[in-house]
């Protein structure tokens, strides 16, 4: 490097490229000045000179130095490489790669440039140009293992597991018998067991067994060796021997779930089906438990599993120890440990008939059925808090809510009562009454992290933001809240204040929130990055190769999926409703008054903006006041100033020229990553639908047919969308002929339309599924859709609907109606956007308002709107 | 010998009563403020213990501070049938290590409430006990006595600005509460009449236990 300088500037290069490494930026800058100021035109040193102000937050002079250095000596490696660390360094991965290999081009052995290189391909997942790389790197520095590990890792990335095994072999031919030393005895064995797990993958188990028999001495991970070989017998059927091995896990430890599963599969127990385990099955079963409880007596996984598949009287009898030793032993957890159970039908009602009986016994005797001495005095506390829980979830809320009072009362500084009460006024419907009761539970801890972020949600849910700010502040760093809990990727946070502010229709903010979920997710991806290297170093290659494969499957998490899908529903909003411009505003304001009141209300709109423009400014000048101070106050402190938040309320994200574009960004990440999802493909019409681009909006129409074709949101979309074509122009331009053909051949072919009329489809949709209120509720929007002068019939047939009681055995209580809150709400609003009927409207509203009693919404009884109203009537006559 | 009785504070005077039932003596009771209340006679159903107090149950303490302060408020709000005013909080905060929390089975169940009071003419600090209570279901127990004797042990270990006494106020016909007192040595220095506005009788004691050279003194355990 600097070969084209004299001696004494070679060495000042020298200096540059040290400093550089080892973050003295100054010095390097003044060592740039002094070859600078003989040699101004001379390349590398330019470059580097960018490299090095790139590190001191000056991005467009560093630019501009790198492509002028590039400039003057395209001839020098130095130069691209510099200018490829440029673009990495900003995450223009595509644009790095293409400067390191020009610089390649000039100088192919450069290690340093290949490293670089490979890293970039992996994490661009450029799987062919990584394997070219990395044999390069092999080739020319063999004595190196992290070449041999990454060559084979990449094999491994490009599906080819054996060409891995093969190579890792290569390697261990050229290691000596004594190997490893003792100070690499870990990462030597993590590279076993990532060849035992290779040989595996390429389908050769039998080869991995006896690779991982053989090595057994040199593998320090002896839980993770003997789960291997567990998982590998039984694939190789030898049944026998696994067992031995599972039975010996379970000896280290017996509450992990695999462990059992595994035994129960070499025991031919394994479940198959839904169906769940046939009669001889469970028998076994039972056998196999009773032995493992009394071997394991301290063991809850070898309790809880038998409740799974115990049936009838056995069922009642495991339940009964189960749930009664717990409830002694105060495990508040109790009631989400046996949730799973209420799914499996009738063992609700067991499980009631048995809580029930504890606390009549209690209650009585003050032991438990057929106990022999007194329990102490929270059982019956904890029995009256999973009671209430059981309730919840069968959705009695007024027995709930009885139970957990009476709870509550036993022992009112029991922090969990209070929060459980919470939640099950937030079933009910009574999201205010929900957050004051969580903030009550946090009042009796402050200290604790957990009911503080449970009061932050239901504050949130209540739409109570800013109480909840404040709230969620308190376990913040310095009381920086936004930043901070941006930098935490606090998630569940921005994605409940999104939603408020989205009901709130607040779409900036809302935007704003949904769009820091998805920069989470993006900077998750960039985060690998580092891994690349760590990883090979540290030669954690499973953990390596995991991380990996979670990478590519990162955009289909639940968090992003809803953040998404929200905000398109922002852009849509957004779309839907146009904002007008301040500017019209502020004339429909002044039309219609005399012209001198004009003149006035004009006068006092500037000096209102003026004294707003005057408080901007001197907020600002605070503000950099008190970030003076704060660096003068920390001098040794890091040079990152607090970061200005130039658009806190999101405008500007809203602000886009077309909405509609930016929803179709997020979709496509959306169909991409989870297909499989309803929702995705819902979104992906109403985009298209507005863009009136039909082809594509079919498709997302087929997409969904497929998915569920009895939907209530698929059926409005696919009449819709046939309605739609049915009222176009006639085409004029041949693209437009050739779409036409193209519906009007797949419309023959949907069997779903039966080459019958829209109406047709929609009645015989209606008489398939008349008891269902969504169902109905679809039917009644396309109806109205279709024929605007049957808008009564279609509210008719909105309120025709009856809500049956669910079916005896579920995990619903008995007699309780099948319709739930969230749907009876959306009907709502389809009455009253949809249907334009506010008389309807407000005869629903009192229908359910009888149903749901504690429902804010609809205004019932007991909720807290009705309560809190009452309550301040009379206050306020006192006073 | 002339007794001085401080009065407690503005708000409230705390006293012992007995609550209205009597097939089994309580040893211990919650106190309340009668000044603006009526007597409420507290109910609840007596589970009849096997355990008694021959087993020893496994309680540990915790001083209050602001981050736990609900707690205390929680447990008063349910053993007294009074809204203490923020002057009573502030003196427990005040009070450091000698307002506790007892816990069982990791639940807050009872509490002592203190106030530190410098002795008149000089010399001295004492303590004034405000309340102590424990949650229905959980008394009988040994709680409350396991509350009072730490508090005394606590007063004992105290050398810098020592405590010379300890002292609470209880109505005459609390039998109860003057016996479980007495078993800690506590004394009747003095009797108060009409202390009370709405309770019969409208006596009260002052229960007192003079702690002079604290080495002495030993604790029942």
């Amino acid at each position: 490097m600097g070969t084209s300088l004299p001696p004494k500037e070679a060495n000042l290069f020298k200096v540059i490229v040290k400093s550089y490494e080892t973050k003295q930026y100054k010095k390097g800058l003044k060592a740039s000045d002094n070859i600078l100021k003989k040699f101004p035109e001379h390349g590398e040193t330019l470059a580097m000179r960018g490299l090095t102000l790139n590190c001191m937050d000056r991005k467009a002079e560093a630019y501009e130095l790198v492509r002028r250095g590039v400039k003057n000596d395209l001839k020098s490696h130095v130069c691209w490489h510099v200018y490829g660390l440029l673009y990495r360094s900003d995450r223009e991965y595509r644009e790095a790669i293409k400067c390191y290999r020009n610089a390649l081009r000039i100088d192919p052995e450069n290690i340093q440039i290949l490293r670089d290189l490979s890293l970039l391909q992996a994490q661009m997942r450029d799987m062919a140009g990584f394997v070219e790389t990395r044999r390069q790197l092999l080739t020319i520095k063999p004595s190196h293992r992290a070449n041999w590990i990454g060559f084979a890792i990449a094999h491994h990335c490009n599906y080819d597991a054996a060409m891995a095994v093969q190579i890792l072999e290569a390697y261990e031919g050229t290691l000596e018998d004594d190997y490893p030393p003792d100070n690499e005895r870990y990462e030597h064995s993590e590279m076993l067991l990532y060849k035992v797990t290779l040989l595996q993958e390429s389908g050769a188990p039998e080869k991995a067994l006896a690779e991982l028999n053989s090595k057994e001495s040199k593998i320090v991970d002896k839980v993770g060796l003997k789960e291997l070989r567990a998982s590998l017998l039984v694939a190789l059927n030898r049944l026998g021997e696994a067992e031995d091995v599972y039975r010996y896990l379970l000896d280290m430890n017996p509450d992990n779930y695999g462990y059992y599963e595994g035994l129960q599969k070499c025991l031919g127990l394994r479940l198959q089906g839904t169906d769940g385990y046939t009669p001889e099955q469970v028998e076994k079963l039972v056998e196999l438990y009773t032995s493992l409880r009394a071997q394991y007596p301290k063991s809850s996984a070898a309790k809880r599993i038998p409740l799974d598949f115990l049936q009838g009287s056995q069922f009642v009898e495991a339940a009964k120890t189960y749930i009664a030793f717990f409830l002694s032993k105060g495990v508040p957890s109790l009631f989400s440990d046996i949730l799973p159970l209420y799914d499996q039908r009738g063992k609700a009602d067991v499980l009631e008939e048995i809580v029930l009986q504890i606390e009549t016994s209690l209650k009585d005797t003050g032991s438990l059925p057929g106990g022999s001495y007194v329990e102490p005095p929270p059982t019956l506390m904890w029995t009256l808090f999973l009671l209430a829980q059981h309730y919840d979830r069968r959705r009695l809320y007024g027995k709930a809510l009885e139970k957990i009072d009476e709870a509550i009362k036993h022992t009112p500084t029991a922090i969990d009562l209070y929060l459980v009460k919470g939640r099950i006024m937030k079933h009910a419907g009574d999201r205010v009454a929900a957050a004051a009761l969580a903030d009550e539970a946090r009042s009796m801890d402050l200290a604790d992290r957990f009911i503080n972020s449970e009061c932050v949600k239901r504050l949130l849910q209540a739409d109570l933001v800013d109480l909840a700010e404040k709230t969620a502040v308190l376990f913040t760093k310095d009381g920086d809240q936004h930043n901070n809990l941006f930098d935490m990727q606090c998630m569940w946070y921005e994605l409940a204040s999104g939603d408020s502010y989205w009901r709130k229709d607040m779409l900036g903010k809302a935007l704003k929130n949904y769009l820091a979920v998805e920069k989470h997710y993006t900077d998750m991806l960039e985060d690998q990055f580092d891994f690349h290297t760590y990883c090979l170093r540290k030669m954690t290659l499973r953990a390596y190769i995991r991380m990996l494969k979670f990478e590519d499957t990162l955009h289909s998490h639940r968090f992003f999926c809803r953040a998404a899908a929200a905000a398109i529903r922002c852009y849509l909003k957004r779309h839907d409703t146009p904002p007008k411009s301040s500017e019209g505003e502020e004339e429909i304001a002044v039309a219609g008054l005399p012209p001198n009141e004009r003149k006035r209300l004009r006068q006092k709109m500037r000096k209102a903006e003026a004294k707003a423009k005057k408080a901007a400014e001197e907020k600002a000048k605070e503000d950099e006041a008190l970030a003076l101070s704060n660096a003068k106050s920390n001098k040794k402190g890091s040079q990152v100033t607090k970061q200005v938040d130039d658009d806190p309320d999101g405008e500007k994200l809203l602000q886009v020229s077309d909405p509609l574009e930016q929803a179709i960004k997020y979709c496509k990440l959306l169909q991409e990553n989870s297909s499989g999802a309803l929702e995705t493909h819902l979104l992906a019409f109403d985009i298209y639908f507005r863009k009136k681009k039909i082809l594509l909006a079919f498709q997302a129409v087929k997409k969904q047919l497929k998915l569920d074709a009895s939907n209530p949101n698929v059926h409005r979309n696919l009449i819709s969308f046939f309605n739609m074509v049915d009222n176009l122009p006639a085409a004029e331009t041949p693209g437009e002929k050739l779409v036409r053909q193209v519906i009007a051949v797949e419309r023959d072919a949907l069997s779903i339309l039966g080459n019958q009329p829209l109406l047709e489809v929609n009645r015989a949709f209606l008489e398939a599924n008349k008891d269902s209120l969504l169902h109905r509720a679809a039917a009644a929007e396309v109806l109205a859709l279709l024929s605007p002068e049957s808008k009564e019939e279609a509210v008719k047939i909105i309120e025709d609907s009856v809500n049956p009681p669910v079916a005896e055995g579920g995990a619903i209580a008995a007699g309780v109606g099948e319709w739930v809150l969230k749907d009876c709400v959306a009907v709502h609003k389809i009455l009253l956007t949809v249907m334009k009927d506010e008389n309807a409207a407000s005869r629903w509203r009192v229908r359910m308002a009888d149903l749901f009693p504690y429902s804010t919404y609809f205004v019932g009884p007991k909720s807290s709107a009705v309560v809190e109203a009452a309550s301040q009537v009379p206050s306020s006559v006192s006073k | 010998m002339r007794y001085h009785i401080p009065r407690p504070s503005r708000f409230f005077f705390p006293v012992f009563i007995r609550y209205r039932w009597t097939r089994k003596t309580l040893f211990f009771v919650p106190t309340l403020d009668l000044r603006d209340t009526e007597c409420v006679g507290g109910h609840w159903r007596l589970v009849e213990l096997k355990m008694g107090k021959s087993q020893d149950v496994q309680v540990s303490f915790d001083t209050v501070r602001e981050k736990n302060l609900m707690q205390l408020k929680k447990l008063n709000l349910s053993i007294f049938p009074v809204t203490y005013q923020d002057k009573f909080y502030t003196d427990a905060l005040s009070s450091g290590d000698f307002t506790k929390l007892a816990y069982y089975a990791d639940l807050c169940v009872g509490s002592i409430a203190c106030r530190l009071e410098k002795k008149e003419g000089g010399g001295g600090v004492r303590l004034y006990i405000m309340t102590l209570g424990v949650l229905a279901p959980y008394r009988r127990m040994g709680i409350g006595s396991k509350l009072l004797r730490k508090t005394l042990e606590q007063c004992e270990q105290q050398t810098e600005s020592p405590i010379m006494e300890v002292y609470l106020h209880v109505q005459t016909n609390n039998d109860a509460a003057i016996e479980f007192y007495k078993k800690f040595n506590f004394e009747i220095t003095e009797e108060i009449k009409n202390y009370y506005k709405h309770l019969e009788p409208p006596d009260c004691f002052v229960l007192s236990k003079t702690l002079v050279s604290p080495s002495k003194t030993k604790v029942p355990q």
